[in-house]
C-alpha cells in the first residue's frame, strides 16, 4: 500500500475473480486462501457488523 | 488462482466513494470485490468440507451440491450469480466459516454446513433444472435461499419480526426437483412446491418484494424467512402479515420518493443495490424503546438491511442511505486495510453512549455523512426545518468523527485517503449557511451528548479526585485539567450512590451554563465536577452543584 498516490490507483490484495465462472471455481489452481480476508470473516459477526442499533451499532 | 492479478481500483472511483458517494462504476467495482471474496470463502468452505471426512455430511453430500451448483451454474450462469451475490448466501458463508473456525455458534454442523444443498438446490430452481438431493429441515421448515421456505408441517409460528427462536427440532428431508415442482419428504410429511411461482402452493412461503418506479424501477427483497437473514446466527422465520407487508409496500415507495439525490453524491443512493430489507420488529425485542428508528447490517452481506419499519418514508431512505453506506465501506475494508484496530473501545461517537472502537468509528462517520447528505438534499427540496436541523447535526457529528480519526487512528495510506474524502466534503457542507437557529439547536443538541457521553464514560482518576476535593476544601484554585488524563468508567455510572446520574447533571449542566457562562469551560471536562461532587460528598442540590462549579470553573 505504500505506492498509493492520491490521484493514482488503488492496488487491493484481493485478486480479480471476474473472469473467472462460478462453475470453474473447484477447477482453480490451489493453494486457494487470502489469510487477510479469512481473518476478517472469522472474527465475531465478521469483524464489521454494523448499523444504528444499541449493543450492534457503529 | 494464486497467479490471479489483484483488483486495482481507479483512483477517481475510490475519492468517489471517499467523499461519501459513489457512481455506479465506482459501486460496481466493489461488486466486483465482493464476487471474488465471496468465490474464495466458497471455495474456502468446500475445500474445508472436503478436506475433513469427519465434518457431518462429508464429501459425498458436498460433492453432490457442488456437482448440481456448477451444473446450475453452467446452465444458467446468471441464476447462480444471483444466488452467489445475494445477502442470505453472503451471509451463510461467512456464518459457516465462523462455525468452523469456532467464533460462531447456531444449530447443529450438520444443519449450517449442510445449506450448501440447500443453496444448490436454489441454483437449481432458479436454472430450471432437475435434481436430487437431501437437505436440512429446521423445526419443520425447509430454506432455499433468494426464493422462501416450504414447510413440511404447519410449523408457522405467528410470530413477526426479528429474534424468532427455534424449537431445535432438526431433521433432513429427501428433496426431488423436476422441473417447476418441488418434492419434499423428511418422512414424517410430504409436501410439494412451486418456488418460482409467488404462491408457490400452501406449503410454500415466497420472500416478499418491494417494488417503486421512481426515479428508476427498483426492487427488493423483504425477507422474513430466511435462516441467515440476520447478522450472523441463522433465525427462525417471522413471518409479516398481509397488512404489514402492505405497510412495507407503501414505506418503500415513499422513501424511494424522497431519493432525489444523484445517485453518486453523497447522501444519494444507488436503490437497485438494495437487495433486501429484513423487517426487524423492536416491540418484540425487550429493553429497546419502540420509538426509535432502529438499523443494522453486516459487510457480510452487501445491500442487505434489517430495518424496523420507520414512521414515514423519508425515515426509511435516510435508513436505506445510512446502512448502504456501510454497505459499501464494508466492501472496502474487504479490498484495502484501511486501519489498524486494536478493538479496545475507548473512542467518543457523538451518535452512541458507550465508548467505540476506531472500525466503528469510521463506520459511523461513513454513514452519518451519507444520512447528512441525504438531509441535506432534502433540506434543499422541501425547506424543512427538521431536515435543516438533522443535516446540521450530523454533518457536526461526523466531522468531529473524522478528527479523531485523523489525529488519533492508526491509518494506512488508503485509510487516510478515505479519511481525508470524507473530511472535504463535511467541511464544504459545513461552510454552507443555514439559519442561525438551526445552527445553535445542532451545536446544542452535539454538545448536550458529549457531556452525557463524558459523564457516562469517563472517570477522573482517584488521584485528581483527591486533589480537586483537597483544593477545594482548602479553598485553593483546581488543580488543572491538563494535569490528569481522564480514564474509562469500569462500571455504568448509575452504580455510584453518590455520584449524579448523568442525564440529570448533563441538563443542569448545560443550564447552568446558559444562565451563567462563566461555567462554560467545566463543559470540556464534566466528569471533574461529577468527581468533585463524590469526592466532597456534595448532596446533588442545585445550590452545592453552584458552588462546585462556580470553583471548578476557574480552573477547568
Amino acid at each position: 500500500m505504500a505506492d498509493v498516490i492520491e490521484s493514482g490507483a488503488v492496488p487491493s490484495d484481493v485478486p480479480d475473480l471476474a473472469g473467472v465462472a462460478l462453475a470453474d471455481l473447484c477447477e482453480l489452481v490451489a493453494p486457494v486462501g487470502h489469510p487477510r480476508l479469512m481473518a476478517q470473516v472469522h472474527r465475531p459477526r465478521g469483524g464489521a457488523t454494523m448499523g444504528g442499533e444499541p449493543g450492534r451499532a457503529e | 488462482m494464486s497467479e490471479a492479478p489483484a483488483l486495482s481500483m481507479p483512483g477517481a472511483w475510490f475519492d468517489e466513494l471517499a467523499a461519501g458517494g459513489g457512481s455506479a462504476e465506482a459501486v460496481g467495482f466493489l461488486l466486483e470485490g465482493e464476487r471474488a471474496r465471496r468465490l474464495l470463502l466458497l471455495r474456502r468452505l468446500l475445500d474445508r468440507l472436503r478436506a475433513d471426512g469427519d465434518l457431518p455430511g462429508g464429501a459425498e453430500a458436498v460433492d453432490r451440491s457442488w456437482k448440481l451448483l456448477s451444473a446450475a451454474a453452467r446452465a444458467q450462469p446468471a441464476a447462480a450469480e444471483l444466488i452467489l451475490m445475494s445477502p442470505q448466501v453472503g451471509s451463510w458463508l461467512g456464518h459457516a466459516l465462523r462455525r468452523l473456525h469456532g467464533s460462531s455458534s447456531g444449530p447443529p454442523l450438520r444443519v449450517d454446513l449442510g445449506h450448501l444443498a440447500a443453496v444448490a438446490l436454489a441454483a437449481c430452481v432458479r436454472a430450471g433444472l432437475d435434481a436430487d438431493t437431501e437437505i436440512p429441515v429446521r423445526d419443520g421448515v425447509v430454506p432455499l435461499p433468494t426464493l422462501g421456505v416450504a414447510r413440511l408441517n404447519d410449523s408457522r409460528s405467528g410470530g413477526r419480526g426479528l429474534g424468532g427462536t427455534s424449537s431445535g427440532d432438526y431433521g433432513a428431508a429427501v428433496a426431488r426437483l423436476r422441473g417447476p415442482a418441488l418434492h419434499l419428504d423428511d418422512g414424517r410429511s410430504a409436501v410439494e412446491v412451486r418456488p418460482l411461482d409467488r404462491a408457490g402452493g400452501s406449503a410454500w412461503d415466497a420472500l416478499h418484494v418491494l417494488t417503486a418506479d421512481a426515479p428508476s424501477p427498483a426492487w427488493t427483497w423483504l425477507d422474513d424467512v430466511d435462516p441467515y437473514r440476520d447478522l450472523d446466527e441463522p433465525i427462525a422465520p417471522q413471518r409479516l402479515d398481509d397488512a404489514e407487508v402492505e405497510q412495507w409496500r407503501r414505506r418503500f415507495v415513499e422513501a424511494v420518493d424522497q431519493l432525489t439525490a444523484p445517485p453518486g453524491r453523497p447522501g444519494g443512493l444507488h436503490v437497485e443495490q438494495v437487495r433486501c430489507i429484513v423487517p426487524w420488529n423492536v416491540d418484540a425485542a425487550p429493553g429497546l424503546p419502540s420509538a426509535a428508528d432502529y438499523s443494522a447490517s453486516t459487510g457480510d452481506a452487501f445491500g442487505a438491511m434489517i430495518v424496523a419499519l420507520p414512521q414515514d418514508g423519508a425515515s426509511l431512505a435516510a435508513t436505506m442511505v445510512h446502512e448502504f453506506q456501510h454497505s459499501k465501506l464494508g466492501a472496502l475494508l474487504h479490498l484495502f486495510p484501511l486501519l489498524e484496530d486494536s478493538g479496545r473501545e475507548e473512542f467518543y461517537a457523538p451518535w452512541r453512549s458507550d465508548p467505540r472502537h476506531v472500525t466503528g468509528l469510521l463506520h459511523g462517520a461513513y454513514a452519518f455523512t451519507g444520512v447528512a447528505g441525504f438531509w441535506r438534499e432534502h433540506h434543499a427540496r422541501t425547506g424543512s426545518p427538521e431536515a435543516a436541523f438533522r443535516f446540521a447535526q450530523r454533518r457536526l457529528q461526523a466531522r468531529l468523527v473524522t478528527r479523531t480519526l485523523s489525529t488519533r487512528a492508526q491509518l494506512t495510506p488508503v485509510g487516510r485517503r478515505l479519511v481525508r474524502g470524507l473530511t472535504r466534503t463535511l467541511d464544504g457542507w459545513l461552510r454552507e449557511p443555514l439559519p442561525a437557529v438551526i445552527r445553535a439547536r445542532a451545536r446544542a443538541a452535539v454538545r448536550r451528548h458529549r457531556v452525557e457521553w463524558r459523564l457516562r464514560n469517563l472517570r477522573s482518576r482517584p488521584e485528581e479526585r483527591q486533589a480537586l476535593a483537597l483544593a477545594f476544601h482548602a479553598g485553593g484554585a483546581p488543580v488543572p485539567g491538563s494535569a490528569f488524563a481522564p480514564v474509562l468508567a469500569v462500571e455504568p455510572a448509575r452504580a455510584f450512590t453518590t455520584r449524579p446520574e448523568p442525564s440529570a447533571l448533563a441538563d443542569w449542566l448545560l443550564e447552568a451554563v446558559a444562565q451563567r457562562p462563566t461555567y462554560r469551560p467545566v463543559l470540556y471536562r464534566p466528569e471533574r465536577l461529577a468527581a468533585l461532587v463524590e469526592a466532597t460528598g456534595s448532596p446533588a442540590r442545585p445550590a452545592d452543584l453552584h458552588r462546585l462549579t462556580a470553583w471548578l470553573a476557574t480552573r477547568a
